[in-house]
């Protein structure tokens, strides 16, 4: 039963750095994309693809992910340095299409439909780590640094910027202030971090397999900044908890499992609608509508 | 051969496309609001003409005339009961989107306690498969695109003849002038809803003819290729959605001539996002969408 709890949280982790990460675009910098779920995945099969194939641990696994998460992220920036808004939710979520259908399709390198078994877990100073505890400690440390990286981020100069791109895109511009380039920033910085986890989650699970990636994960990751409240980074991490743990804890009802998967995603999106009406700017954020 | 066959298939995804493309139109082009329930209006009619014809032995046309009164009700309960009230708490862009895809999960997930997680099909009487020398033409592929064609000329119709059409049209373009002349937007909007949801089980009831199977889970890629259809197409002009949306299903069917036949999504959107950065303004379109998310 313990380490069920433990293992919870160590999803909490993950998903609460995924949350702060798309924050970064959407709460501060208002860029809304639809493709954190194929970032995640990004990071997962890298790390698990270099772990299988060149004997590449955690720790070089994770500094690739990182890297293949910014690279990205970066392509889907492209095109929002021409065009913004809608056009970039329609891009975010094409690519968000094309990554999945990469993962399920390159069977000779994903492994297809069937995923990826073995990955190898991380080892800390020679010694490898199994227990769900020891990954929790691990996995908080590092995802606190991670996070505490945005925070200092988000309170420097660089984010003031950001957050006056969220606010009117002219006025940073008519300062001479390069607003192309702190966008393209914003973005890597953001799939940078969410790579990561996916190289933690490779590294927790190990096994990786497409479905964990497609668009209901982007939902997903959405909805958790959306609850927690957009713009405060520990909302959005609350908002992981909340969603992370809502759904485990459905799981002590006595039903069989085929009700029990659709009836989580109704309560879950069901909370995200109240959220909606009640609560638009989230558990961290005041009353009423959005600013 | 092989070319012209993938032709034929890929006019006929087309009509499908056409349609998503149409709908996806209607409402985004006239109310700026991405409505991602639009996939679960999708399945929802695809699950009525479903239940109309398995259970209720309902002859298939009468199920699809069901199907898209159900679907035309439920995209003016979408905006009267959702997007509504949102705007009037002032809700931002970004909560209307978030709410939306709310709605599309509780939808598509209480269709799967009704009716599990597999997928049906429902066996319609079609024309005898032609075949010309090699080029088979089945008979969903034959009744597709006739189809299409009727509806959309319909709704051309409506949209450049009719008083109400025009309207929406106008709304496109400048809400505020038609306000300033009288004309009840937030009804007009209604009506958008209404016309653009009722398109979707059309494209559902064309698609179950040529065999396809319906399954929960498949009404948010009919939100994206509607999307695609539209971009593609240019904004501003709903009928371009129309045209878009069959050289969409052309270009995705032709794309399994230099390559495996499941790429042929994912190079189409990729195709379609690269066109897109060159000309944003589309195939037909004269401006860019002024707001922004």
């Amino acid at each position: 039963m313990t380490t069920y709890i433990v293992g919870v949280l160590v999803v909490v982790v993950i998903f609460g750095l995924l949350a702060v990460s798309l924050d970064l675009l959407i709460g501060y910098t208002g860029l809304f994309t639809i493709v954190h779920g194929a970032l995640f995945g990004m990071g997962a099969y890298t790390s698990a693809i270099l772990a299988k194939s060149l004997g590449f641990g955690f720790w070089g696994g994770s500094l690739a992910a990182m890297v293949a998460g910014g690279l990205i992220s970066l392509l889907i920036a492209i095109p929002s340095l021409r065009v913004s808004g809608h056009y970039l939710v329609l891009a975010s979520f094409g690519v968000q299409e094309v990554l999945h259908a990469l993962y399920l399709n390159l069977d000779g390198i994903t492994g297809g439909p069937a995923g990826m078994r073995g990955i190898p877990r991380p080892r800390l100073f020679g010694t490898e780590i199994t227990s769900n505890t020891s990954y929790l400690m691990l996995y908080s440390v590092l995802s606190a640094l991670v996070i505490l990286f945005i925070l200092v981020l988000v309170r420097s100069p660089f984010g003031l910027l950001l957050k006056a791109i969220r606010e009117d895109e002219l006025v940073p511009q008519a300062l001479g202030k390069p607003v192309v380039a702190l966008k393209i920033k914003a973005f890597m910085v953001s799939g940078a971090a969410a790579g990561f986890a996916g190289a933690m989650y490779a590294h927790y699970i190990t096994f990786v397999s497409p479905e964990t990636f497609d668009v209901h994960a982007s939902i997903l990751i959405l909805s958790m900044v959306l609850i927690g409240g957009m713009g405060t980074l520990w909302g959005p991490f609350l908002g992981a908890v909340v969603l992370v743990v809502l759904p485990e804890a459905l799981r002590f009802l006595p039903l069989d499992s085929a009700t029990l998967g659709p009836l989580r995603q109704v309560v879950y999106g069901m909370v995200l609608m109240v959220f909606c009406f009640v609560r638009p700017r989230g558990l961290a954020g005041g009353r009423g509508g959005i600013e | 051969m092989l070319f012209v066959q993938l032709l034929v298939n890929g006019i006929f995804a087309g009509s499908i496309y056409a349609l998503l493309g149409l709908s996806f139109a209607t409402i985004f082009s006239t109310t700026k609001i991405w409505h991602f329930a639009q996939g679960a209006v999708y399945t929802l009619g695809a699950y009525v003409i479903l239940a109309a014809s398995l259970y209720g032995k309902l002859p298939f046309a009468l199920a699809t005339a069901l199907g898209i009164a159900a679907a035309a009700v439920l995209g003016v309960l979408s905006i009267v009961a959702l997007y509504r009230p949102l705007q009037r708490r002032g809700a931002s862009s970004l909560v209307m989107v978030m709410a939306s895809l709310g709605a599309m999960v509780i939808a598509d997930n209480l269709v799967v306690l009704g009716f599990g997680p597999t997928g049906y099909s429902i066996d319609v009487s079609v024309p005898a498969t032609l075949s010309f020398g090699p080029v088979l033409l089945t008979g969903g592929q034959m009744v597709a695109p006739v189809a299409a064609t009727i509806v959309v000329a319909l709704y051309l119709w409506f949209l450049f003849r009719s008083v109400h059409g025009r309207r929406m049209r106008a709304l496109i373009d400048n809400e505020e002038l038609l306000l300033l002349n009288g004309v009840d937007t937030g009804r007009l909007k209604m009506l958008a809803f209404a016309i653009g949801s009722a398109l979707l089980p059309c494209a559902a009831a064309l698609s179950i003819v040529s065999g396809s199977g319906i399954s929960p889970y498949f009404g948010i890629q009919a939100v994206l290729t509607g999307a695609m259809a539209m971009f593609f197409g240019g904004v501003d002009s709903i009928e371009g959605a129309a045209v878009a949306g069959l050289a969409l299903g052309i270009i995705e069917s032709l794309a399994a001539f230099i390559l495996p036949t499941e790429w042929q999504t994912a190079v189409t959107y990729a195709l379609i996002l690269l066109f897109l950065m060159v000309k944003p303004t589309g195939l037909f379109g004269r401006s860019l969408p002024k707001t922004t998310l």
